[in-house]
């Protein structure tokens, strides 16, 4: 039984959890607890407010990953300690484990480690004595190489509190895993944007995947891997109504249904490289070193575009400023004929930047501009689903139903389980709702 | 809530590329210089490839037009039906798809970028790129795809190989 933020934000939220652990056990289970840290951002003891506290020591100084993983995994420990105290006070013994302490063993990736072992000896043995575990989400041990003591402390990146329920699961051969959230289960869409929005009964592993990497806040793709892997069931419930909630299954365990929902991923910027007056192939020797700049310092694209004409992707927005620092001014000399030495720029004027490389360069002879139109405040709206989005016309209806309705589209892309559209961002509530109703998502089950 | 035990057991998939695979047999659609305006055009041009009971993967939208693949069995089709709006249409056989896989794939910094990169690097003409949460999606020529195929195995897959 995983419980998130909300779940154990404060007494009375925490209390009602600890009722929902201490039903199960008196109706005969044995449950093992993960909790999440308390709150969410802003909180005093939330991950970002501590990752803040070493961060703001000094903003030009950036912490270590390792330090980092340190004090974020701090909040876990909290919770975990607090929530055992809790079930004590209600009469039932409970005992904390931080993720190592719970046997979960890690790569060495800080941020982002992925669980390569789980050893649950202590979480047993805990059982055994009639006690209730509750481990520390997010976090686990990475042993360097054996015999050094003790061992590194990471943590499992977005979701991993999610993660180590389904792992944790496994290790002990859990009869199934429940994620308590605050919302009744995975719906068709944000409740926020559509409060009407249908909890989904039944969403199969590839769904809730797809959903959760084009932006809604559901339980963890990992975390849903690792139930399926080990034909565990896991539900998505909410602590605070006794909703049935929603079960992920097998795709083949499920007939599946046209369409699953609308997810949105907002706060995104475009970046458009004009490569129409550059010669074909150092076009190429362009986007080879863009794409390479990106992949070096970590950032993703999405929503890609190639053409003769140039070259478009977007990113987060909170990516954009690395993305600026890296583009804005940048020449890229290319070997060969000329033009030979290129400047980029973003915007329609050269920044103070872009000018004084201009200037630089003047002695080389003229750099040919690579202008990178910026445009702000995107975000994608997604339909998701399954084999049905490739039928004849469903594209058609997608645009259409936005065009209709005056919401630009600035790109689009697809895979087998979505259509996407990229737009302006003031507009994604509308087109989550417009693309809800179009599709008959209300009377989704 | 337990009733046994599994211990030392791998849990997650491997981090980074696992597999890659190509899927021959596609045409890229290029509906090219529609009139204004362009976005009601586009719709146009989908409409006609709808009524012709078509389906389409990979839309894109274009300085003004769009282009899209399809089974390479309906590439006439799908041209012909186009045509009959006066559009400049064009259509490039032998398309395939490369796809990359990788669990989680944009929460491996850079790996989406890097795998573009690496397209570029190898000369590969890239027509197009998306992804989905455990995949990378790139159509390119036939015989770019396999020789793309080929690079990321090198890249990614050489030691597991």
């Amino acid at each position: 039984m995983k419980f998130g933020g909300t779940s154990v934000a404060d007494d009375a939220s925490r209390n009602r959890a600890a009722s929902l652990v201490i039903s199960a056990k008196e109706q005969g289970w044995r449950p093992v607890v993960v909790v999440s840290a308390i709150g969410r951002r802003g909180d005093p003891y939330a991950t970002d407010t501590l990752l803040g506290m070493l961060r703001d020591i000094d903003a030009d100084v950036a912490p270590d990953p390792r330090e980092e993983d340190l004090m974020i995994a701090c909040g876990e420990i909290l919770s975990a300690a607090v929530f055992a105290q809790t079930l004590k006070t209600l009469g039932h013994a409970s005992q904390a484990f931080r993720g190592g302490q719970a046997g979960i063993r890690t790569d060495g990736v800080y941020g982002n480690a992925r669980i390569v072992s789980i050893n649950p000896q202590l979480l047993l043995e805990c059982m055994e004595a009639g006690s209730i575990p509750v481990v520390c989400g997010f976090q686990g041990t990475h042993v360097s190489r054996p015999g050094i003591p003790g061992g590194e402390l990471t943590t499992l990146g977005r979701g991993g509190s999610d993660t180590t329920a389904s792992a944790i699961a496994a290790a002990v051969g859990a009869d199934m895993v429940e994620i308590y959230t605050d919302v009744d289960g995975v719906k068709t869409a944000d409740p926020d944007f559509v409060p009407d929005a249908p909890t989904l009964r039944k969403v199969t592993y590839d769904e809730v995947a797809e959903i959760a990497h084009l932006g809604a806040k559901v339980v963890h793709p990992r975390a849903a891997e690792i139930a399926m892997k080990f034909g565990i069931p896991l539900w998505v419930k909410n602590t605070f109504s006794d909703e049935p909630g929603t079960e992920v299954v097998r795709r083949e365990d499920f007939p599946g249904r046209r369409v699953t929902g609308v997810a949105h991923t907002g706060k995104l910027v475009y970046l458009q490289f004009d490569l129409a007056d550059i010669p074909e192939e150092r076009g190429y020797a362009i986007q080879a070193r863009v794409y390479g700049l990106l992949a070096r310092y970590g950032l993703n694209a999405y929503m890609m575009n190639h053409s003769r004409r140039g070259f478009g992707f977007a990113l987060p927005k909170e990516h954009y400023p690395a993305a600026e620092n890296l583009f804005d001014g940048l020449v890229l000399p290319v070997k060969g004929e000329p033009p030979s030495v290129f400047l980029l720029q973003i915007g329609e004027k050269p920044s103070k930047e872009a000018e004084t490389q201009a200037d630089l360069l003047q002695e080389l002879g003229p750099a040919a501009t690579v202008r990178i139109e910026l445009t702000e405040n995107c975000s994608i709206v997604s339909l998701v689903g399954h084999e049905y989005l490739q039928q004849p016309g469903v594209y058609l209806d997608v645009l259409e139903t936005l065009h209709e309705n005056q919401i630009s589209v600035l790109q689009t892309s697809d895979s087998e389980f979505s259509l996407s559209c990229l737009v302006p961002e003031v507009d994604t509530e509308r087109a989550v709702r417009l693309l809800h109703i179009r599709f008959g998502l209300s009377e989704a089950k | 809530m337990s009733k046994g035990t599994i211990a030392g057991t791998e849990f997650e998939k491997p981090r980074g590329v696992s597999g890659v695979e190509v899927r021959e047999g596609y045409a890229q659609v290029h509906v090219q210089n529609l009139s204004e305006p362009v976005a009601g055009n586009r719709l146009d041009a989908l409409k006609l490839v709808s009524n012709a009971d078509i389906s389409l993967d990979f839309l894109k939208l274009t300085h003004k037009g769009l282009s899209f693949l399809v089974p390479e069995a309906l590439a006439d089709t799908a041209q012909e039906c186009l045509q009959q709006s006066g559009a400049e249409v064009s259509v490039a056989c032998g398309r395939s798809i490369v796809l990359v896989h990788a669990v989680n794939i944009r929460e491996e910094e850079g790996l989406l970028a890097r795998l573009v990169s690496i397209a570029i690097g190898e000369g590969v003409p890239v027509e197009h790129v998306a992804d989905m949460h455990d995949r990378m999606l790139l159509v390119t020529d036939d015989a770019s795809a396999r020789r793309l195929a080929a690079a990321y195995e090198r890249e990614f897959l050489g030691a597991r190989k």
